[in-house]
């Protein structure tokens, strides 16, 4: 056997490589990622650069113009049209611009803008030796209770990184509900992940606590990101690529074959383990039962800021993601994922709502009712009709300004060690503070679905695409659930308003313009929406068709 | 565009509901008369509104109809039959007598809080005009989800009435007090939420229906009736009745009917006179109202079908309802069993099946409005001026306190559907149209009556007559202000009573139209089938 | 606009007929048959290795789990009952903060930063000429974007080893 034929065994030669194509960007369509991603490097370098006196409004105000211009570079792409007719893949098939992907950002631009106000908020802790302190660590990498924090603290430090740490954040979440292929899936998964560990470590009370969330979040997530890692590994063996439309060509069996691939393309084995696997990935970021153990936790650690960020924010970009992989790739199997996706609904409407009502945390509270409302967005996604789309789409709109609304109130009740949110010290708040609590009120009884609330808007677009798919008996275990949640948002109102306060009880601070606005904007949208919703249905209705 | 009507009617109480709110903390008077104010005003609108109402015109009058939410089908369509009509008149009417006679049950007391902004008299006042806004609404709502937004949304401000502003004379003191009014609110919520809830799904699946079969979504009461007249909707048996099944489960919770009415003697047991009125009179007559409207007209098949059963559940309340009143220690309490059966009395009228036992249903919805109205109120001033609300701790009033047991006397007669007093017209339409198809049914109903006649009498005899008890001696005469709530609802229940035709001009004509929508007519009269 | 969720969707129904067809499947060619046999074999066993992979790991970790505990030996010390944390010292810290050594994880992640930026720079070094221009540009903005994690660190005092 000569040399050469022995060497090709296992080396085939290289095909010609004078066609390499040049990669064709399309800039202007990728704008709002690039803006968000580059104000985030940019705040880098204001933490490198700036004094640091300085760097807090410099970071404040860059945050802000970054997704205010964003913002701006959506509407604008809206405006000309990629949400409807011009829609389309950029970037050589990475990511796609059509109107789920320019609605779920816009959405996720603006959670992220009202978010930057609670996270700047520094009139609600108290003064740190003279310095105004905002709800993060004064250092980070020091350890809790050490001399070297301590010193920390006396120096008036506060981790203005979060900012940055934020926007990077934000740029994943962009990109995620708009990966064309799975690989960006991936990146995007874990450029919005990263962050979102650090700043759940970063509370200033509480820190080990917090510390703790992180490592679970980080654990449970480095999990889960290696099941969807997998996941695409079997796709690929499946199909030989990793676009969207490749793969879905492929179910169709409509894509030609690639010979270097004939032994594993088209096994349907590897099609459905990667396909569990990938949707796991997802479903654990939504927070769906059975991956929702890591929620209670990590809500109640992280610092509240932060997780009314992450509630809204994550929940957005990966129903985003989920709907466009469940669309786009697998409209082919959806007998086979169906099924599967009733039990997840099923499960966490019940389970979200059941526990809930056991807890006596409102973050914790809260966590589980964000479980439950994951649930009734299921059900949604299941009906795979446009109005499927169009009222997962609503939900999700709906829901991330009532949740970052909801716990920008739990950071202004405190007592001495930080935020009171045991529940036992809400006991009382109505007669403390009506305002506040009435507030609170608002967005529990959006949280519980009550018309003339956005919550109910969003439930009955939900549940009726859901009955229009065929899927009445989600609808009926749907309601079932919702009585159920309602039971234990109810149990708040109670306690806040019909029981005394007590004598030791927490105070409510009075917040900065900037919370006082995260809030009104919360209570604005949930009333717009639950009243007059019918230009953002509109909307919705407008944006949901995918691109493929 | 003609003048909106039905829109003022409501937007009326939401607005003074609003002004209300606003008045400063230490103006609580102003605020009271801001809410009486604006609550007369409702009644003139109301007023007006029943003097245009054209009782032989067109089924619906005075009809508004804008879109709403496109998306959802739901459209903002008001429109009243000479039921809905009545049934807003009635809201109307009480609601500044709930004004009244709560004047004094909302302020604070003095060393209740320190803090500046709380205001519960404004809240109290504010929450009662909301409630009507949403009665309002809902007896107007041709629109079956509009219907369903105020139904559901007028739970909130109930509730707050129940847990913030309950009876605070309480046998195991103040703190029991909270918890047993907390308790009755939750109670009440849950309940009605539930019921809620159950109808939301039935609303969707109306939704479904109405898209498959018509192309278009939609909640439109006359758009779905015509629909189905001309044929283009039929809806199939099973998915009928099950449809059915979820609007009347609601309404069932809110009238209420046995079994689902254990919320109904906590809530208005806990909460002040006032508001139990506002429960049991107008809150309440949401869900009797809603049967006749939605369950009949939207789903007459199913409702014959289920009928029967339904007939034989309003028999239990009547009975059950009323041998529980018979062994109530609680002035309050007893008063709510005895709602109770009279809820029963309505349904049994409603699903009779028969004009009288329609109109009378009607009529009888009325009349115990006015009537619990006006035995609640005086109960309620009569247990304010003991501070409690045990019938043991009664006797004896009659001597100290003449009107007021006189008044009270008055109440419970018509409670009692004594002759000459307006309950007696309508138990007697139901009885007779009850007894007309179903004469069982109709026999064991009168028994509801006789007990009726022991509670009230027993109570009477064990509070009122008899020697002085301690604690009663000092208890002071009705004043003016109470005066001026008995006295016009004791003057209408005997002008009802001996006149009843000009309600009854109203409503049959509507109570025709729903029963022609059932496709049944009335029963010939026996003597005539033989010849 | 709204008649179905994905531009260029055939209509389901369709895509389940095509499916089903048996000349349909067959028309991929022969190294097709795999995917033929799965489907003539009906979709049950189409799941039947998800079942059996499932079986294996869970099979293996009760059997693990299970041996040891009947077969390991059992010595107990202190340090084995504390919790186990990647051999850090576990979470609650002795009173006022003990010794922490962030230097090393620094570093460690110092490297894997500069090491990401060759594993791009390399393949680009080798074909930055058909790249051209395009490439130039797009690798300066990457460089500039590592450069300015770079800098962040080196002001934070991240390369200084005391």
């Amino acid at each position: 056997m000569s040399a050469s034929s022995v060497h090709s065994l296992w080396t085939t030669a290289a095909p010609v490589a004078d066609k390499f194509p040049t990669p064709h960007i399309e800039y202007a369509q990728l704008s709002p990622v690039l803006i968000v991603l580059g104000a985030a490097a940019l705040g880098v370098l204001v933490e490198a650069f700036l004094p640091r006196r300085s760097r807090y409004t410099a970071q404040v105000a860059l945050a802000a113009l970054g997704l205010a211009a964003a913002f701006a570079a959506i509407v604008a792409l809206a405006d000309k049209g990629y949400g409807t007719t011009k829609a389309h893949i950029a970037a050589m098939g990475a990511v796609a611009v059509d109107g789920p992907a320019l609605f779920l950002q816009g959405t996720i631009l603006l959670v992220g803008f009202v978010a930057i106000f609670t996270f700047a908020e520094r009139r609600l802790d108290p003064r740190a030796h003279g310095n105004q302190v905002d709800s993060f660590a004064a250092q980070g990498s020091a350890v809790p209770g050490s001399d070297q924090e301590k010193a920390a603290v006396r120096a008036g430090f506060t981790s203005t990184e979060v900012f940055p740490l934020l926007m990077f954040a934000v740029g994943g979440m962009l990109i995620f509900p708009a990966a064309n292929d799975l690989l960006t899936l991936f990146v995007a998964l874990e450029v919005f992940s990263l962050p979102l560990y650090i700043l759940c470590a970063l509370a200033r009370r509480n820190r080990l606590m917090s510390q703790e969330a992180a490592v679970k979040y980080f654990l449970l997530g480095a999990f889960s990101s290696a099941f969807l890692l997998f996941g695409i590994a079997l796709l690929y063996g499946y199909a030989g690529t990793v676009s969207y439309s490749g793969i879905s060509s492929v179910i169709d069996g409509t894509a030609p074959m690639n010979p270097a691939l004939a032994d594993t393309t088209g096994n349907d084995a590897l099609l459905l383990i990667g396909l569990a696997m990938v949707a796991m990935g997802l479903l654990f970021k939504v927070g769906a039962v059975p991956f929702h153990m890591w929620t209670p936790d990590v809500y109640q650690g992280a610092p509240t800021p932060v997780t009314g960020f992450m509630a809204s924010a994550t929940k957005v970009a990966a129903f985003g993601a989920l709907l466009r992989l469940l669309y786009v790739v697998l409209p082919g199997m959806r007998w086979d994922w169906r099924p599967v996706m009733w039990g997840v609904a099923i499960l966490t409407m019940l389970a979200g709502a059941v526990i809930a009502v056991t807890q006596t945390d409102v973050k914790r509270l809260l966590a589980y009712s964000s479980i439950a409302h994951a649930g009734f967005i299921l059900a949604g996604v299941i009906a795979t009709t446009p109005d499927g789309i169009s009222s997962v789409l609503f939900y999700l709109a709906a829901y991330s300004f009532v949740t970052l609304g909801a716990f920008a109130v739990v950071t202004l009740v405190r007592d001495a060690g930080g935020e009171a949110t045991h529940l036992s010290r809400w006991a009382g708040l109505g007669r403390r503070s009506p305002l506040v609590a009435a507030v609170f009120a608002v967005f529990l009884l959006a949280f519980a679905g009550i018309p003339l609330t956005s919550g109910f808007a969003g439930k009955f677009a939900v549940f009726t695409a859901a009955a229009q798919g065929g899927a009445m008996p989600l609808v009926i275990v749907g309601v079932i659930s919702s009585a159920i949640a309602a039971f234990f948002y109810i149990r708040v109102i109670v306690l806040m308003f019909f029981s005394e306060p007590k004598p030791d009880g927490p105070t409510v601070a009075v917040p900065s313009l900037m919370t006082s606005t995260a809030i009104a904007v919360g209570v604005a949208v949930t009333l717009v929406l639950g009243l007059a919703p019918q230009y953002f249905l509109d909307l919705a209705d407008k944006a949901g068709i995918f691109v493929r | 565009m003609s003048f909106p009507l039905l829109t003022v009617t409501a937007a009326v109480p939401a607005v003074g509901a609003v002004v209300t709110a606003a008045v400063p903390a230490a103006q609580r008077t102003t605020a009271k008369y801001t809410a009486l104010l604006f609550s007369l005003a409702t009644l003139v609108f109301a007023a007006v509104a029943l003097v245009r109402f054209d009782p032989d015109g067109d089924r619906y009058q005075l009809t508004e109809s804008h879109a709403w939410i496109k998306d959802f089908g739901l459209r903002y369509d008001l429109g009243v039959d000479g039921i809905a009509v009545v049934m807003v008149a009635l809201t109307a009417l009480l609601i500044p007598f709930v004004m009244l006679a709560g004047w004094h049950d909302a302020d604070p007391l003095e060393d209740a809080n320190p803090n500046r902004r709380w205001r519960p008299t404004q809240g109290f006042f504010a929450l009662i005009l909301l409630v009507e806004a949403m009665v309002v609404l809902s007896f107007e709502a041709t629109d079956v989800f509009l219907f369903y937004i105020f139904f559901e949304a007028m739970l909130i401000p109930m509730y707050f009435l129940i847990g913030g502003f309950g009876d605070r004379a309480h046998a195991g003191g103040e703190e029991e007090a909270a918890r047993q009014r907390s308790y009755a609110a939750v109670k009440f919520l849950l309940y009605n939420l539930a019921g809620g809830l159950i109808m939301l799904a039935a609303v969707i699946g109306l939704y479904v229906v109405t898209a498959h079969q018509l192309g278009t979504g939609t909640f439109s009461l006359q758009e779905i009736l015509s629909a189905r007249a001309s044929g283009k909707l039929d809806i199939e048996t099973s998915t009928e009745r099950w449809l059915f099944l979820g609007f009347f489960f609601a309404f069932a919770v809110k009238a209420p009917l046995w079994p689902l009415h254990t919320w109904l003697p906590n809530a208005m047991g806990e909460s002040t006179a006032p508001v139990a009125v506002l429960i049991t009179a107008v809150v309440d007559k949401v869900g009797t109202f809603a049967m006749l409207r939605f369950c009949l007209q939207l789903f007459p098949e199913a409702s014959k079908w289920a009928a029967p059963v339904i007939l034989v559940l309003a028999l239990i309340s009547i009975i059950y309802g009323a041998l529980l009143a018979v062994g109530q220690r609680d002035i309050k309490r007893l008063i709510a069993y005895a709602s109770v059966s009279h809820f029963g009395f309505i349904i049994l009228g409603i699903f009779a099946m028969t004009s009288q036992g329609q109109s009378g249903a009607t009529l009888y919805m009325v009349n115990h409005g006015i009537s619990t109205a006006a035995l609640m109120l005086v109960a309620g001033f009569l247990i304010t001026r003991r501070g409690s609300r045990l019938i043991a701790d009664f006797g004896g009033v009659q001597k100290v306190a003449p009107i007021l047991a006189g008044t009270f006397l008055i109440g419970g007669l018509a409670t009692l559907s004594l002759p000459g007093l307006a309950p007696f017209v309508s138990e007697f339409l139901v009885l007779v149209g009850t007894f007309s198809r179903y004469p069982v049914l109709g026999i064991i109903a009168t028994l509801g009556i006789v007990l009726a006649a022991l509670y009230v009498l027993v109570l009477y005899q064990r509070t009122m007559t008899g020697p002085v008890k301690a604690g009663i001696e000092g208890m002071t005469d009705l004043k003016a202000r109470e005066l001026l709530v008995v006295t016009p609802l004791i003057a209408l229940l005997l002008f009802l009573g001996v006149y009843p035709k000009p309600v009854t001009d109203i409503v049959n004509p509507s109570v025709h139209h729903t029963l022609s929508d059932v496709h049944k007519t009335d029963p010939k009269p026996a003597l005539e089938a033989k010849k | 606009m709204q008649a179905t969720w994905a531009c260029e969707l055939p209509h389901m129904d369709a895509i389940l007929v095509a499916e089903g067809d048996a000349d349909h499947t067959t028309s991929h060619g022969p190294n097709m048959s795999v995917t033929a046999d799965w489907k003539e074999r009906g979709t049950v066993n189409a799941y039947a290795p998800i079942f059996v992979l499932g079986g294996i790991a869970a099979g293996f970790a009760i059997f693990s789990v299970f041996m040891a505990s009947i077969i390991g030996p059992k010595r107990y010390n202190r340090a084995k009952l504390e919790a186990y944390e990647c051999g850090i010292e576990p979470t609650p810290q002795p009173a006022g903060g003990g010794r922490f050594p962030i230097k090393y994880y620094l570093t460690a992640m110092l490297f894997i930063v500069f090491d990401i930026e060759i594993v791009f720079l390399y393949p680009w070094a080798v074909t930055f000429d058909r790249l051209g221009m395009f490439g130039l540009v797009e690798m300066l903005l990457f460089v500039l974007t590592v450069f300015v994690a770079y800098a962040y660190v080196w002001r934070r005092g991240g390369l200084e080893w005391d």
